[in-house]
């Protein structure tokens, strides 16, 4: 098990494009997914995080390394020193900036969110995206969201009337 | 070490196939669902003519928010309300589990109502785990369930907000799983709030009208918040679990007779008198007794907690305490008695908002004398806010000097136009 300064144990994610990511054990576990594995005695060595590039990767971590709950070394939270309201302030603003990426980006962040079972970081990528579209028209919302009407017209007009007491 | 890499790497479970195409296309059907139940339920069905992909997503979204978002229902808004989401609820496909339940709607005029207890029902019927419920402040008369008790084994979060809230509903012996409870600007009719796997308990600007003082029964209670409550103060039983406890009187029915011009003889006075043979006489500070930290604040004018001190418990585990200029009266008999009773406490924090009075200091006094004098050697750190250092702050701290209490550091922290407490 890698290891680093003042005993933090140290674990190594490895994105398919082949970049190696040395991060503290608690950090990569604020992934659902990745801490099952840990904790299931599966992280031995490195951790190859299929499906999610460097690029993405990286700030995935960004994410975790700002929403791992801070110890002091002596275990106190940090909440010691700051009032909870103010910490939790200061994490709406660093994730409104966070979350300032283009569409593509903020799509596979979605993906990537889901994938590792990251709650938080899936809660604000959807929200993110909900606020972008909602009180959109569906032409709008399609275009934002790069579907494809594939509906014959009569298919839609039966698919309308079958679920018209939610348009009304 | 690449082939023990390759071990690893086998063990993920295979990633789900990304579907083709740019954008959001690309998402799994399951994370498109938890996307969409962000959306007010009504926008979310509305994705189904999007494209084929979208038809029947929202049958199996996990969460519903059934809202209509600030908009005032007139009889005809809550006609068409109860018809959208009574054909939600049977459309949807049953067998997708349903996480979160959210109904939030505001105010209502008119004698149809929104079908929400069926709704709740409902949603306990498909094993919700989350159930939020928040009405209009106009509409606080609503009654939630009529009386009828919660039943899930599911259950674990229950939200209220703005509804009337009977015996039965509260008493949580059919729901094993709850362990959070919220409430806000609720009705409390209530005897007794009882869970037995309650862990969270949080109760803001609620009014408590029971026909008895309404205990609350949570024996496995980590943390409580009991904020801003009108009515008569809820009596807190045991709670051996309990860590941090934050309490925050503004104004109550409870009163001495004395204090409201008349007399006051321990028999006769309700609120002097002993309440229970079982619990002792406190109405909080007994279950309160257990907690690690505790934050108590009061306007001066709150008299449970001054009567409470009267068969004060020691807190065995207590070692961060908050206390505000309530603290202070007779002279400062009442930190005296906190200090009393906290044999491990590490760090006190008093918090003076308000302008000295000059009736501080002349009202009633506990009797100290005799009672076993075992302050807290552990006090490390003692903390004084407040707006300017006035002739309170000098009071502290003569009164530690006096009784020679150690206090390793003392901070005085002035803060301008502080309004807490």
């Amino acid at each position: 098990m890698a290891t680093r300064e003042a005993g933090k144990k140290m674990i190594m994610l490895k994105s398919p494009d082949g970049m190696e990511f040395e991060v503290e054990e608690a950090v990569a576990m604020e992934s659902q997914t990745i801490r099952k594995m840990i904790e299931d005695d599966c992280a031995d060595t490195a951790i190859l995080i299929p499906n999610i590039n460097s690029k993405i990767l990286s700030r995935v971590i960004e994410y975790c390394n700002k929403h791992v709950p801070t110890t002091g070394a002596t275990g106190a939270a940090a909440s010691d020193t700051v009032a909870p309201a103010a910490l939790a302030e200061d994490l709406k603003i660093w994730d409104a900036e966070f979350i300032k990426v283009n569409r593509a980006t903020r799509f596979d962040l979605i993906q990537a969110a889901s994938y590792l079972n990251i709650k938080g970081l899936l809660d604000l990528t959807s929200q993110t995206t909900i606020d972008t579209i909602s009180d959109n028209s569906l032409e709008e919302i399609r275009s934002f969201l790069s579907t494809k009407n594939d509906y014959l017209p009569e298919e839609e007009q039966t698919i309308r009337r079958e679920n018209q007491w939610a348009f009304q | 070490m690449p082939k023990e890499q390759a071990t690893v790497s086998r063990r993920w479970k295979a990633a789900p196939e990304a579907r083709g195409g740019e954008g959001i296309d690309a998402l799994p059907g399951e994370v498109l669902q938890h996307v969409l139940s962000f959306l007010p339920v009504a926008e979310a069905v509305q994705t189904c003519v999007l494209a084929r992909r979208w038809r029947d997503l929202w049958k199996s979204m996990p969460v519903l928010r059934i809202t209509c978002e600030g908009r005032i229902l007139n009889r005809r808004g809550v006609r068409r309300l109860n018809k959208f989401v009574n054909h939600l609820l049977l459309l949807r496909d049953r067998s997708a589990p349903l996480h979160a339940c959210e109904i939030e709607l505001s105010t209502f005029h008119s004698q149809d109502e929104p079908q929400v207890n069926l709704w709740i029902r409902h949603a306990l019927l498909c094993q919700a785990r989350v159930l939020s419920v928040h009405l209009g402040r106009d509409n606080n008369s609503f009654e939630l369930l009529e009386d009828l008790p919660l039943v899930s084994l599911h259950l674990t979060r229950l939200e209220l907000c703005n509804v009337v809230l009977n015996d039965s509903i509260l008493y949580f012996s059919s729901c094993p799983a709850l362990e959070e409870l919220w409430m806000r600007g609720c009705y409390v009719q209530a005897d007794m709030i009882m869970s037995q796997s309650l862990k969270r308990l949080t109760i803001l600007d609620c009014i408590f009208y029971p026909n008895e003082r309404t205990r609350i029964s949570v024996p496995s209670l980590v943390t409580l918040e009991l904020i801003e409550c009108w009515g008569r103060t809820p009596l807190l039983e045991s709670m051996p679990s309990l860590v941090t406890g934050s309490i925050k009187l503004a104004d109550c029915d409870d009163c001495c007779g004395k204090e409201a011009g008349g007399s006051c003889v321990d028999v006769t006075c309700e609120n002097c008198s002993s309440i229970d043979d079982d619990t002792g006489d406190c109405v909080l500070l007994n279950g309160l007794s257990e907690a690690k930290s505790l934050e108590l604040i009061a306007e001066p004018c709150v008299f449970i907690l001054k009567r409470d001190l009267m068969w004060c418990p020691t807190f065995s585990k207590l070692k961060t305490l908050l206390l505000n200029d309530w603290c202070m009266k007779a002279n400062l008999g009442a930190l005296m008695c906190f200090l009393q009773h906290t044999p491990v406490l590490e760090k006190l924090t008093i918090q003076l908002c308000q302008a000295p009075s000059s009736r501080m200091g002349t009202e009633g006094s506990y009797n100290l004398t005799g009672q076993p004098f075992v302050l807290s050697n552990k006090l490390k750190v003692l903390e004084i806010k407040c707006e300017n250092i006035d002739e309170r702050v000098h009071r502290i701290l003569t009164f530690l000097s006096t009784y020679s209490i150690h206090v390793e550091q003392i901070n005085i922290q002035q803060s301008i136009g502080s309004s807490e407490g």
